[in-house]
């Protein structure tokens, strides 16, 4: 049985008064795909924040690949050490690269840093480049330029650069019109089959969940309230909240308001 | 009777580098009391032919073609006629309430501001109404709220009170572009159940625009489906998963993951979602179409009635999705 | 994201287009330039001596080779005031080049700590905000001496805070952005960060602000040196000549205190709406 890649143990934090996430544990296994679903409040994005270090929990611990991670890194290095485990793309394609730095440039900037040379960064930057199904040609383009989607195959792209164990993506296409949603999530689903990437898919869409995830963690209120295989807790949902999540969604023969209370 | 009636509707919006065409010829109508959804993704213009038939359209844009409310033209009314229609016949929605809705006056000037100053209500008149409405729309402790500012109510709440300040008149027909957007999916299915129930106690007829075309079908009667500026299918709601036939509308439905199970592949639309803007000659769709003929590319495909709706398709007599 | 995206130039970038400035901001432009080229070569090109002194042309009027007359002391009006354009462009020059580096530094700082930092530095900046200039460059200049450089480096310390303040909500802004959270989880270090991708992005605001900035400062060390703490005679200073020509004025000779008084109002206003116009170029608020 190999060690899951994160482990997270009675995560909780605090601002103020507010208990933003309250006693969250989960682990993903290496190469697996876990699901965190919530609504707005439920505390999913700061479990997300709190993975990658953009947020230091009140309480709890936090294990990527058997070291321990549960603050943020006081320094570049630290920085450096958490970069090469866990990677996050963002909702918004519009703000998560720099307006000012054509593709190109976003890309050798990561794999720089990443500590690769001159020579090694031209191959992997058109590597990058085919793995996320963009043109050579963007190198040159501006952010501006580019289309919700194709800012999102960037985003992954420069994710994909420090070569993560596991990519956390905090309702990345969400943002997306339904084609290209599409299309991402069959990347997506590529990546992983190509590179062994393991997934955390922060989302409150329950069909894309469904998906793209093996196992998810219900959140609500900062607490999860059910967890399990992902087929079988959207078929057979047991907490009432699920219930109610999965009675929502609309489709074939749905009405509103069905399942939901006042 | 028909109380809404979009014909040919054109509009050129200034650019910098000159105008571009985004709507290519619109028709819609809507009878009295009945609910469309315009469903479209980005560049799509659903939003613009929403705003049009409220006159609400961006500086320096340019239509064409009519739309009639209760047979009087919008296009061409008069600034008097003009209010009368936007703040008495029209109630609009937005995504986003918090843009609508000043954030340094309280809820209830809010509410009462449209009723007072265009309508001569006098402010006992139109607090009492303000305090009824919000009742109406499942909000408890009214009177309190009225004293509220927007920042204290979140997305859902702040949506409703929207929703009621539509109601202090009695509007005829309803324009809402991606009302829910925005808000979580159980607060989605109350605010729309909310907005349903309204609708059929006072016989309001609906515009409601969205880029989820599952929740459109839901809450609508008849749904039209637009790409890059032009409606490319109509039908009825209850025909959409079985019975539509444009590739686009047929696409789209496909390329939603399933809830109920999971596929090895979505069947995705290559290419991006075009906008009125890049027309060229032929179906604007041909691009990225499965089904696409050399014929596709040539000419653009005029509507053909099928059933109880139209198709915008070269190939719509076809039976493109044939069993296997 | 329908329309929108279509029209809207998201972020502010300093292309766009240069005709943009309008007449008024070309016009503008232009008066700069031309202050900019008297304050290169001034001197050189000054007709007459600024310092020579002629008591028998004193507050005469303009004759043939003098186009402007003289100043009281009987000295070219005209090659005083060419030579004093040097150091009423330098000086508000240095004052804003100090006082926006030094507000930048108080502003990204602010910004990119939070917490504590920065309720502590806008708490100081308030209070520094409070010290009216004048008072802190007649307190200077009495225990320094009254000079162009503490005139300058008073005004520094007290338009620090506003340019700081300024210049905070920018900064907080872009440091919010998700690229800069992106870049954290990247690994790349806090230097990398702020000084290759935020502060390019806030600079278009920071030189539009810097500009508009460069007319007060040109104002309020033209008003130092008017109250005899700036630059020290017998140097040309418009300031100074103002407030030369003050009594020549009561006396019915007005060119003087006109012509130096002008020039500096030209050169406020000037760069007032430079920075404007590019601003709204730019697309900053």
């Amino acid at each position: 049985m190999t060690a899951p890649l994160v482990k997270a143990h009675s995560l909780r934090k605090v601002y103020g008064d507010f208990v933003a996430v309250d006693d969250v544990s989960f682990e993903v296994a290496a190469g697996g795909s876990l699901g965190i679903v919530g609504e707005s409040g439920s505390g999913k994005t700061t479990v997300a924040r709190m993975l990658v270090g953009l947020e230091r929990p009140t309480s709890g611990r936090i294990e990527v690949g058997g070291q321990d991670c549960s603050k943020p890194a006081r320094n570049s290095s630290g920085r450096w050490d958490r970069a090469r485990n866990l990677q996050i793309v963002f909702q918004d394609p519009y703000s998560s690269l720099d307006p000012r730095q054509n593709i190109g440039g976003a890309l050798r900037e990561a794999l720089g840093v990443a500590g690769l040379s001159k020579s090694e960064t031209q191959a992997r930057t058109e590597e990058l480049l085919a793995l996320v199904g963009l043109p050579r040609r963007v190198l040159d383009a501006l952010p501006a330029t580019l289309s919700g989607g194709q800012r999102q195959r960037v985003a992954i792209a420069r994710a994909l650069a420090t070569q993560p164990r596991g990519l956390i993506l905090d309702e990345s296409v969400a943002a997306l019109d339904v084609s290209i949603q599409a299309q991402i999530l069959n990347l997506l689903a590529d990546i992983r089959e190509e590179t062994g990437v393991s997934y955390v898919f922060v989302s409150h869409d329950l069909a894309v969940v469904r998906h793209v995830t093996d196992h998810v963690v219900v959140m609500k209120s900062g607490n999860i309230v059910e967890r399990g295989e992902t087929g079988a807790v959207l078929d057979h949902p047991q907490h009432p909240y699920t219930q109610m999540l999965r009675a929502s969604v609309p489709g074939p023969g749905w009405v509103p308001g069905g399942g939901v209370n006042r | 009777m028909t109380l809404l009636q979009v014909t040919d509707l054109t509009l050129d919006v200034a650019l910098p580098e000159g105008s571009g065409r985004v709507l290519r010829g619109v028709d819609l109508a809507v009878e009295q009391g009945g609910s469309i959804g315009l469903v479209g993704e980005s560049g799509s213009g659903k939003s613009l032919t929403v705003r049009s038939i409220a006159s609400l359209l961006p500086a320096g844009s340019r239509r064409g073609g009519s739309i009639t409310f209760e047979g009087d033209e919008v296009l061409g009314m008069s600034p008097a006629r003009l209010r009368r229609y936007r703040s008495s016949q029209l109630a609009m929605i937005f995504q986003d309430p918090r843009a609508a809705i000043n954030p340094v006056r309280k809820i209830g000037d809010f509410l009462t501001e449209n009723a007072r100053t265009n309508l001569g209500w006098s402010r006992n008149r139109a607090r009492d109404r303000a305090v009824e409405v919000l009742a109406e729309v499942g909000i408890s402790d009214p009177e309190r709220r009225l004293k509220a500012y927007p920042s204290e109510l979140s997305g859902g709440l702040l949506q409703r009170v929207m929703i009621a300040s539509t109601l202090l008149y009695e509007p005829q027909l309803l324009l809402a572009d991606e009302p829910t957007t925005a808000l979580d999916v159980t607060t989605q299915s109350s605010v729309m159940a909310l907005i349903d129930r309204l609708r059929r106690e006072r016989g309001m007829a609906m515009v409601f625009v969205s880029h989820d075309l599952e929740l459109a079908a839901a809450v609508c009667d008849t749904i039209l489906v637009m790409y890059a500026g032009r409606i490319v299918e109509q039908l009825p709601a209850g025909d959409l998963y079985e019975h539509s036939r444009h590739p686009y509308t047929r696409a789209l439905l496909q390329a939603r993951p399933r809830l109920d199970g999971r596929e090895a592949r979505l069947s995705a639309i290559p290419g991006q979602p075009a906008s009125g803007l890049e027309d060229s000659t032929g179906c604007a769709f041909a691009p990225r179409c499965r089904f696409a003929i050399d014929q596709c590319r040539a000419e653009t495909p005029l509507v053909v009635s099928v059933g109880s709706g139209g198709v915008r398709c070269l190939r719509a007599d076809e039976d493109l999705w044939g069993a296997p | 994201m329908s329309f929108g995206q279509v029209l809207i130039a998201r972020r502010p970038r300093m292309r766009g287009r240069l005709r943009h400035l309008g007449v008024v901001g070309w016009l503008a432009a232009t008066v700069i330039g031309l202050f900019a080229f008297v304050a290169a070569f001034g001197p050189a090109l000054a007709p007459y001596d600024p310092n020579a002194i002629d008591l028998a042309y004193a507050n005469v009027g303009p004759t043939p080779g003098h186009p402007l007359g003289f100043d009281e002391l009987g000295r070219d009006l005209l090659s005083r005031l060419l030579v004093g354009a040097r150091p009423s462009f330098i000086g508000p020059l240095a004052l804003v080049a100090f006082s926006t580096v030094l507000g930048t530094l108080v502003a990204l700082i602010a910004a990119w700590r939070r917490g504590w930092t920065d309720t502590g530095l806008s708490a100081a900046v308030d209070v520094a905000f409070a010290f009216p200039g004048l008072l802190l460059a007649i307190v200077l200049a009495t225990v320094f001496g009254a000079s162009l450089w503490v005139a300058i480096i008073a005004l520094t310390l007290a338009y620090t805070p506003g340019m700081a303040r300024l210049l905070r909500g920018s900064a907080m802004r872009e440091t919010g952005m998700e690229y800069v959270k992106a870049f954290k989880v990247l690994g790349y270090s806090d230097r990398r960060i702020l000084f290759r991708h935020v502060l390019p992005n806030l600079a278009p605001f920071i030189i539009a602000q810097s500009i508009i900035t460069f007319g007060y400062a040109t104002l309020d060390l033209g008003g130092l040196s008017f109250l005899g703490l700036g630059l020290q005679p017998p140097t040309a200073d418009w300031g100074a000549m103002v407030a030369a020509g003050s009594k020549s004025l009561l006396q019915g000779y007005p060119l003087q205190t006109m012509a130096a008084g002008t020039c500096l109002v030209l050169a406020a206003v000037s760069f007032g709406v430079l920075g404007d116009r590019l601003a709204r170029m730019w697309g900053v608020e």
